[in-house]
């Protein structure tokens, strides 16, 4: 359960590595994060650690990391105003010890836990698991529900639904894609007429994407569009593109 | 009709449909029958499923009753709900839950201090899966919520209510050694050596 390290200066839980040099017993400097990091990444990706096992050590690395670059901080010359207070000895003992405690009764939770999921009851029936007291009824009522409560409540909305769903499909065209069409039809035949490119069986969504696409490259001045003549066909024209994909070559 | 009916029957026949813990409220408004009432026939229904070897037993749990399988079928009940493991519950996130429980109400941040780390991915884990509720705010600046446990909670992890969790010790100051005092160079204290 515990994710274990072996270190040059410490072989044992991490959690402990982690307090020892939050204490100071463990000088920070000493402990190869490198190497920690390494083993870690090495077991995940083994496959056969679970990731609540593998989650557990990411925030413990992370504070050793944290505390190696204070260290390496240069430190202000007058403490911060609102720096914490030095502790004492004794409170940091306190402290270890108080979390010592919950680590001990959450193991005994966890095991809790997995001894009541191997008693089964009747699948729920959906009845309220306790009626609220009076007490509770009228801090409800002064709290009003939770987030959680209303998001589950929405959720039952949304189950109850009965409005037809619809599918959305995927655009079919995009203006990238029409953009490198239009690049390599030109590119073959050099002009394109202008009707030529919006043939009448295309979709109406086709066409104007066609048409952003014929903008773009206009705007990027790949190509130009031409008349030859008054109210006469319109024609796009390739340019040099050189000079447009590659404006950095001379 | 109700005259004539056996009140440990009723009883059994009330929890044998309740898919969830029935609580002990519920009990004696439906039943002609006192807390301490209730008590007694849930231990003489036990005692009988006991002596006749049964496959379940009469649980409290979360304030109320539940008829639960006995855990020596849990393998094969399992394969039958085809539910293999039931989600666990990852040791940090255990922590977290173990201070709530304990020190509940309490702030994300008072959590926080006692862990040492960042807490809200597990505070998002244990309101998901209904282990704490928020229990109102912290009358202090920036009014944090209060995190409690849940029902769900006890009736997860077997409790009858929240005074049956394990005990623990109350966190003791050690009394400080006397190396320690001269350690300290407290002047408090000139005979200390």
């Amino acid at each position: 359960m515990r994710y274990e390290v072996e270190t040059d200066l410490y072989d044992g839980p991490l959690w402990l590595l982690v307090e020892l040099t939050r204490l100071n017993l463990i000088d920070i400097f000493l402990v190869q994060l490198a190497k920690l990091t390494g083993s870690y990444l090495q077991d995940l990706k083994r496959l056969d650690v679970g990731l609540n096992e593998l989650s557990e050590p990411l925030p413990l690395l992370g504070n050793l990391l944290a505390l190696k670059a204070r260290g390496l901080l240069p430190q202000p010359e007058t403490p911060l105003e609102d720096e914490e207070v030095p502790v004492s000895l004794e409170e940091l003992e306190r402290r270890l010890k108080e979390y010592e405690q919950f680590k001990t009764v959450a193991q005994l939770l966890a095991e809790l836990h997995a001894l009541q999921h191997e008693h089964f009851s009747r699948k729920p029936s959906g009845a309220p698991l306790e009626e609220p007291s009076e007490k509770e009824a009228a801090e409800a009522e002064k709290w009003g529900v939770s987030v959680t409560d209303l998001m589950g409540a929405f959720t039952r909305v949304l189950r109850k639904t009965t409005a037809p769903l619809y599918n959305v499909k995927a655009e079919p065209w995009t203006v990238e894609m029409k953009v490198e069409e239009l690049r390599v039809a030109l590119m073959v035949k050099r002009q394109l007429r202008f009707l030529d490119i919006f043939t009448a069986e295309k979709s109406r969504l086709e066409l104007v994407v066609t048409f952003l696409a014929l903008l773009e490259l206009i705007r990027q001045r790949a190509i130009r569009a031409v008349q030859e003549r008054l109210f006469g066909d319109i024609s796009v024209v390739w340019l040099n593109p050189k000079n447009v994909t590659e404006p950095s070559e001379k | 009709m109700m005259e004539q009916t056996d009140p440990s029957r009723l009883l059994e026949a009330l929890l044998l449909v309740f898919g969830q813990p029935l609580a002990i409220k519920r009990i004696v408004q439906i039943l002609p029958l006192e807390v301490a009432g209730v008590r007694r026939i849930i231990e003489s229904l036990n005692a009988e499923y006991d002596s006749s070897n049964r496959s379940f037993r009469i649980q409290e749990v979360a304030g109320g009753y539940q008829l639960v399988t006995h855990p020596v079928f849990a393998p094969w009940i399992r394969k039958a709900l085809q539910n293999p493991r039931p989600d666990s519950v990852s040791a940090a996130t255990m922590e977290t839950l173990a201070i709530i429980a304990y020190r509940q109400p309490i702030t994300k941040a008072e959590v926080e201090a006692i862990r040492g780390v960042d807490i809200s991915a597990s505070i998002d884990t244990l309101l998901e899966r209904q282990f704490i509720r928020t229990a109102g705010r912290k009358e202090t600046p920036g009014r944090p919520f209060l995190y409690a446990t849940t029902p769900q909670f006890l009736w997860h992890f077997g409790l009858a209510s929240i005074e049956s969790l394990p005990r623990m010790e109350l966190p003791v100051i050690p009394e400080p050694t006397a190396e320690e005092m001269s350690l300290s160079s407290a002047p408090a204290h000139p005979d200390g050596s």
